[in-house]
């Protein structure tokens, strides 16, 4: 396995950032079974949310891995957006919250 | 960074991803805002049914209704509640799109935490300096947003500075008195007292005991020494309200106090030194009064070292929605209950509205309707019935094209005294054409001719097409 990924958030919205990573999990389930269904909108609606709402919390890479699935899923390319879902799995796995 | 308002500002914040919704909310919680969080644009309207929140924030795209929508929707009932719009997407065709639809700002996803609470407090801000007076606190009480009022609150507040005669001119019920208390305000002498007094309101002897006081038994039924408003003014403002009204022997009198700012209360030989700033309103024209001998022309010009003009609602109709807002409010405030809200077409009508009365009126004509309305939601109906009388309604564009074209149709048949081809050249259009205009707005020529010249001006020999009987 990879090496850990600390990332730092406010110490007043930590239980946010930990609630929204639990429930990270789910979706990124959500987007491999619209990728296996070949879903583009729903996979362009998972990207675009994940860009906006983990770039908010702070989680500027889960950010860009959403960024690269909506366009994964605007062009069609569905390799690239397993390649985003898989790289936001590992993420996942690897991240911690640590307040500040 | 909190807001300094004891009362923390209430915010409808509406997103449908949960996650950034929680975030949103925590951040401007912890920001000292009284937050509400709707997960879908539906929910948020039918939040706002029950309460009225300062400011809402809404993100733009959301299945249902998504963000344009709400704020459009939102506007129908609320021209002026700022609307902070987010999006995941940079583009600016929406950000162009909010904004011309009346969006305060235009927030890009991922969100600043910084930013959106500079942003909420930057729209409060210029909400609420909208929702009252001008810059710098002054004059909170003149809600507007016109550019008009804005200059004139502008020159107010120069003037309230330097200690000057100031006349105000105005309609009765355009705000007057209000603005000569705001620059009393926003002077020196705030501390001292404001003195207003009505001198149509009173016969000329007991308005000279008003302002100038009398000695005990200077005339029947003195029994007691008074002291003249001038003394109650010492230090501060007094208020010459209908000024245009003074009868000329008291004008002499107050020109006298106004050369050496000595009073002498009736029956007394004493002068007393009185230090009083007088600030004057009429809704007279003055100059017109002094040409006709009923004013004074030194005092006249003793009184108007600044002149300073309330322009009549009708000239400031977009301060309407504020206004009407502002009066909603107060009533609220007094009845403990909460805020009404006129419906849309309620709001356009007062907006259109001859209101000869003012601001006073549509005060009046609000807290009226406010009583009387059943519902949360005023109606239109409700609304006509307070003015009493239709409402001279703005026209549309197209109506207004139309109304012009009749009257100039007219107009070129009048002159060409209905000769066809003669009125079709002046209006620089074929005869064809020309019929087709007067059909369309029911027009016969033949009623333009005068009388007994029909058969031998008529030069049109081809038959007119089918022109309805013109009834006027």
């Amino acid at each position: 396995m990879s090496e850990p990924i600390t990332v730092c958030v406010d110490a007043d919205i930590a239980d946010l950032a930990q609630d929204f990573l639990r429930n990270r999990a789910s979706v990124a389930r959500t987007a491999e079974a619209a990728a296996a269904a070949c879903d583009l909108p729903l996979l362009r609606r998972i990207g675009h949310e994940l860009k906006g709402t983990a770039g908010s919390y702070g989680f500027q890479e889960l950010s860009a891995i959403g960024a690269t699935l909506e366009t994964a899923a605007i062009a069609g390319n569905l390799i690239s957006a397993g390649e985003a879902i898989a790289r936001m799995g590992d993420y996942l796995a690897r991240v911690s919250v640590v307040p500040r | 960074m909190k807001p300094e308002s004891t009362k923390s500002p209430r915010l409808l914040v509406v997103d449908d991803d949960r996650d950034h919704l929680a975030l949103v909310e925590r951040w401007l919680t912890l920001a000292g805002f009284d937050v509400t969080g709707a997960e879908s644009g539906e929910t948020a309207l039918a939040v706002l049914e029950a309460q009225r929140p300062d400011l809402v924030i809404t993100d733009l795209v959301m299945t249902g209704i998504d963000g344009i929508r709400l704020l459009r929707e939102i506007h129908r009932h609320d021209p002026v509640m700022p609307v902070i719009i987010m999006s995941g997407q940079a583009g600016i065709p929406d950000a162009v799109k909010a904004t011309h639809l009346g969006a305060s700002a235009f927030l890009t996803k991922p969100i600043q935490r910084e930013a959106l609470i500079a942003e909420v407090g930057q729209a409060l801000s210029a909400h609420s300096s909208a929702q009252g007076g001008g810059v710098d606190g002054f004059a909170p009480k003149l809600v507007h947003r016109s550019q008009l009022m804005a200059e004139l609150l502008g020159r107010a507040r120069l003037v309230a500075a330097v200690d000057t005669t100031v006349l105000i001119t105005g309609e009765t019920g355009t705000g007057k008195e209000v603005l000569a208390e705001a620059i009393h305000a926003g002077s020196p002498r705030a501390e001292a007292p404001f003195v207003a007094i009505n001198c149509s309101a009173l016969p000329e002897e007991l308005l000279e005991s008003e302002l100038f006081g009398h000695e005990k038994g200077a005339f029947t039924g003195a029994v007691n020494r008074h002291e003249g408003l001038f003394q109650a003014a010492d230090g501060g403002t007094l208020f010459l309200d209908e000024i245009g009204d003074m009868p000329l022997a008291l004008q002499a009198k107050l020109l006298r106090v106004l050369q050496d700012f000595k009073v002498r209360p009736v029956g007394s030989t004493r002068a007393i030194p009185v230090d009083v700033r007088i600030i004057s309103a009429t809704h007279h024209n003055l100059e017109q009064l002094v040409e006709q001998g009923d004013f004074r022309e030194d005092l006249f010009y003793r009184l108007s070292v600044v002149p300073l003009h309330m322009p009549s609602l009708r000239e400031r109709r977009e301060d309407i929605p504020l206004l009407v807002d502002h009066f909603l409010r107060k009533v609220a405030g007094r009845t403990g209950r909460r805020a009404k809200r006129f419906a849309p077409d309620a709001l356009r009508h007062l907006i259109g509205a001859d209101l000869p009365g003012n601001v006073r009126q549509l005060q009046n004509l609000v807290e009226q309707c406010s009583v009387l309305s059943p519902s949360d939601i005023i109606p239109v109906a409700l609304t006509a019935q307070a003015l009493r009388e239709k409402p001279a309604q703005i026209p549309s564009l197209d109506e207004a094209k139309q109304a012009f074209e009749r009257r100039y149709l007219i107009g070129v048949l009048r002159a060409a005294e209905g000769n066809i081809t003669i009125a079709a050249r002046l209006a620089g259009r074929n005869r064809t054409e020309f019929y087709k205009l007067l059909g369309r707005h029911n027009l016969d020529p033949t009623r333009f001719r005068l009388r007994g010249a029909n058969k031998d001006r008529r030069d049109d020999d081809e038959p007119a097409p089918d022109v309805r009987q013109e009834s006027a």
